[in-house]
């Protein structure tokens, strides 16, 4: 026992004295995180529920319509995104472009009004700034489907109209055609109101905060393992057996090295937790939700203690972390390897586990694959510490998860002691 | 190999050493091997028929109208990579879908509703039941692609309406056969990227997990690069770099970075072509190349300032996070705060993303990767 425990101080003292690595790792993630809050909160922007995507219209200055369709499409509410739309010239588009103030440029094509009108259809080109990579911009081509379909719909609307006076030779078609011109746009305008919206309540809502949160939650402990690979990194085999000969088996070693990569989290996550605490007036993270049932609920402590709650109550994703690098760069052996297959593998959990895409945009087949992703579980147990809901099930699997890497990580130093 | 130049034989010989090296790596290869299995199975998962987003539908009440019955034959065999509108003979089957999440919205239409409709054309009182999850994104896009489907319907009462005002009795027949017959389905937008050029991504309704792979291929060629700026510190750590001659030691660190993220880049490539999102493979390949003299110039530049393997280590997660958020390869923070768009610019991945479609971004990786290179020559020299 006594052997033990020097043998997990000396780990321990290990890990700690790489602590400047460790610092600046952690000051670095810190950094990430809170320059990416403090702009959100700061930015020019800052007074909107979001800030604004910038949408370009590139279109001739005398084309009819244009400035009503920008203004009605900016007085648009609820937009979920706030989106500004400006009519811009040529020069200004690429120059938008380039320095990447431009998310998405319409560009209208001459006497485009008059073409729809005249059953010329010229295509509108919408054109990105980048690759895009969000539902959003994957919902675009169902959403030029619809507009399109709008358009066509009114246009055949117009042409039947036109049909029909001059086969009854009905007077002021000109003008007739142009109030139903206007009724028809106003219509699409305000065709959404024909829809009385109901909320599932059986689904919490979740912000887009509380979302990246518990994502992040559960991807900074297992990246955390990149800045760990030297200590991580499997001992030499020679070293491995001169501790199993005094008595230090190798699911101790497994042990003491998870335990002290948790202990490491730990620390370095309580800073995280301090720095909440003491950037609270520019969190825009629903900490306070976690202390509602204490007597904080909306003072200046309630964030304090929400942060250090969270921290305390992740444990069992600081637990998994720990046990599945430990696992990683056992099985590869040295750092390369190890770093490679951590990040690769991190990322591809992620991915298939909703981390990044929410869950139920995943095809069936993933949905089932998530099933089996610890990754998943350790979100869905974060986002239910949001929502106080009960997390027994959660941390059962991240627990048994846990046992079954650390299990394997002993098996496979056994094997290849063996081995050599 | 004694005819070639001795430069030739030089270069030959330090690449094949420096791959040979790598093969004492094994899970280093393994990962890379992983890249094109990966892309394998989410292309084979794409193939699938299950669109990004269900929505169910029910035609609440018996025996529904003459509308109501085109509508569901419609939008039943409506189904595509995107969005899959489905039908539930309940409409609590529709609050229970949405509810487990098995679809991301829902609605509920009455039996008549063509008399809805035209209710709606004299007096706009709404007529859908949208049953929504809170927070929900694709809720405002999801409701305008529904509507356009109704829309042909309203349209034409507009049109009744509008005629009946004009002459008293109208000619409903005519009006029917020539809206029918000027009805078509066309897309009038056209999708393009940055340069110009045909964005084949939208175009095609890409699968939405193959969208982030180009991202995630150029963060684990950078990461292979990184690991070879480790090796390096391994090997002055051993003593195997006082070992090479001083005339080829920036030969060799430049085959420690370049090797791995060669044989990455390789397989990224092969990886994409296996997938809708590849492009032209003369572009792939000097997209790829600039994107490596890049990392390999930022890699250099880092092995210059940072003397110790330990603080190298502890750069790698802000690199990697912060191209995963910022450049963007799965979310895009800028879009909630337009300041970060600056900080982008300070990883290589942003520049290759953004290459592939413009000129521009290629000549500025290019200017990157010249700009560490200098500095981290600048740097050495003084040290």
């Amino acid at each position: 026992m006594k052997q033990l425990s020097q043998y997990f101080f000396l780990e321990l003292k290990k890990t700690f004295l790489q602590f400047p690595m460790l610092l600046i790792g952690s000051i670095f993630l810190l950094a990430i995180s809170f320059s990416c809050i403090f702009l959100t909160r700061t930015s020019s922007y800052g007074t909107e529920k979001n800030p604004p995507v910038f949408i370009g219209i590139l279109a001739e200055k005398d084309e009819p319509f244009i400035d009503w369709i920008i203004k009605a499409a900016n007085n648009m509410p609820d937009m979920g995104y706030s989106v500004h739309i400006e009519q811009i010239d040529k020069k200004t588009a690429e120059h938008h472009f380039f320095d990447n103030e431009t998310n998405v440029l319409f560009i209208i094509p001459k006497h485009y009004i008059s073409s729809i009108m005249h059953g010329e259809n010229k295509h509108v080109t919408i054109r990105f700034s980048k690759t895009q990579t969000t539902i959003v911009n994957t919902l675009m081509k169902e959403l030029a489907a619809a507009a399109s379909s709008f358009i066509l719909d009114t246009e055949a609307a117009m042409y039947s109209m036109h049909d029909y006076y001059q086969k009854y030779r009905l007077p002021n078609e000109t003008k007739d055609d142009l109030s139903l011109n206007i009724k028809y746009v106003k219509e699409i305008v305000s065709f959404s109101n024909s829809m009385k919206s109901e909320t599932s309540n059986a689904v919490p809502e979740s912000s887009i905060a509380t979302d990246l949160l518990s994502g992040g939650m559960v991807l900074l402990p297992l990246l955390f393992g990149l800045i760990l690979a030297p200590v991580m990194t499997s001992e030499r085999i020679s070293v491995k057996k001169e501790l199993t000969r005094i008595g230090i088996h190798f699911w101790k070693q497994a042990l003491v090295k998870e335990l002290v990569f948790f202990l490491v989290i730990f620390a370095s996550f309580f800073g995280i937790a301090i720095l909440w605490f003491l950037l609270q007036n520019i969190s825009v993270l629903p900490l306070h939700v976690l202390s509602e049932s204490t007597l904080l609920s909306e003072t200046l402590l309630a964030d304090c203690y929400g942060s250090f709650f969270l921290l305390i109550s992740c444990s069992p994703v600081y637990l998994f972390a720990a046990a599945f690098s430990l696992f990683i760069y056992e099985i590869s052996g040295d750092a390369s390897g190890g770093m490679m297959l951590l990040f690769f593998s991190t990322i591809f959990m992620a991915l298939f586990s909703g981390l990044f895409y929410p869950i139920r945009y995943l095809p069936e087949f993933l949905k089932h694959v998530a099933g089996f992703l610890p990754t998943r579980y350790a979100q869905i147990y974060i986002m239910k510490l949001f929502h106080q809901e009960p997390v027994g099930k959660e941390i059962f699997l991240l627990l048994l998860y846990s046992i079954c890497f650390y299990l394997l990580t002993t098996l496979l130093s056994v094997m290849h002691s063996r081995k050599s | 190999m004694k005819h070639l130049p001795s430069f030739i034989f030089s270069i030959s010989l330090w690449f094949r050493l420096w791959t040979k090296r790598l093969f004492f790596h094994p899970f280093f290869l393994f990962t890379l091997f992983l890249l094109p299995a990966v892309t394998f199975f989410i292309q084979a998962s794409e193939f699938s028929k299950d669109a990004i987003l269900r929505i169910a539908l029910c035609i609440d009440g018996k025996d529904p109208d003459s509308v109501a019955e085109r509508f569901q034959k419609e939008l039943s065999g409506l189904s595509d990579r995107t969005v899959e509108f489905y039908f539930v003979p309940e409409k609590d089957m529709v609050y229970s879908d949405v509810a487990e999440q098995k679809a991301v919205s829902g609605y509920i239409l009455s039996a008549d509703l063509k008399k809805n409709i035209e209710a709606y054309t004299n007096e706009q009182k709404p007529f859908i039941t949208t049953v929504q999850q809170d927070g929900e994104m694709s809720n405002k896009l999801i409701n305008e692609i529904l509507l356009s489907k109704l829309y042909r319907t309203h349209a034409f009462m507009l049109l009744r309406n509008f005629l009946s005002k004009k002459s008293e009795n109208i000619d409903l027949s005519f009006i029917q056969e020539r809206f029918r017959s000027y009805q078509r389905q066309e897309l009038l937008f056209r999708f393009e990227y940055a340069d110009g050029t045909e964005n084949k991504l939208l175009q095609q309704s890409t699968g939405l997990l193959l969208m982030p792979l180009r991202g995630i291929i150029s963060v684990l060629v950078f990461l292979s690069c990184m690991t070879g700026a480790i090796t390096w510190y391994e090997d002055a750590q051993t003593g195997f770099s006082q070992t090479i001659p001083e005339t080829k030691k920036k030969l060799c660190l430049f085959f420690s970075l370049f090797i791995p993220a060669f044989y990455a880049g390789i397989l990224g490539i092969i990886s994409l072509s296996m997938t809708d999102i590849s492009e032209k493979f003369i572009h792939e390949c000097t997209s790829m190349g600039g994107f490596l003299f890049a990392c390999i110039s930022l890699g250099y530049f880092l092995l210059s300032i940072i003397k110790r393997k330990e603080i190298f280590f502890s750069f790698l997660p802000l690199l990697l996070i912060g191209a995963l958020i910022l450049c963007p390869v799965f979310i895009d923070l800028s879009i909630y705060s337009p300041a970060l768009r600056f900080m982008r610019c300070l990883f290589p991945t942003h520049y290759y993303l953004s290459s592939l479609h413009d000129h521009m971004a290629l000549f500025h990786m290019l200017l990157y990767g010249l700009f560490f290179l200098l500095c981290g020559k600048a740097i050495q020299k003084f040290h």
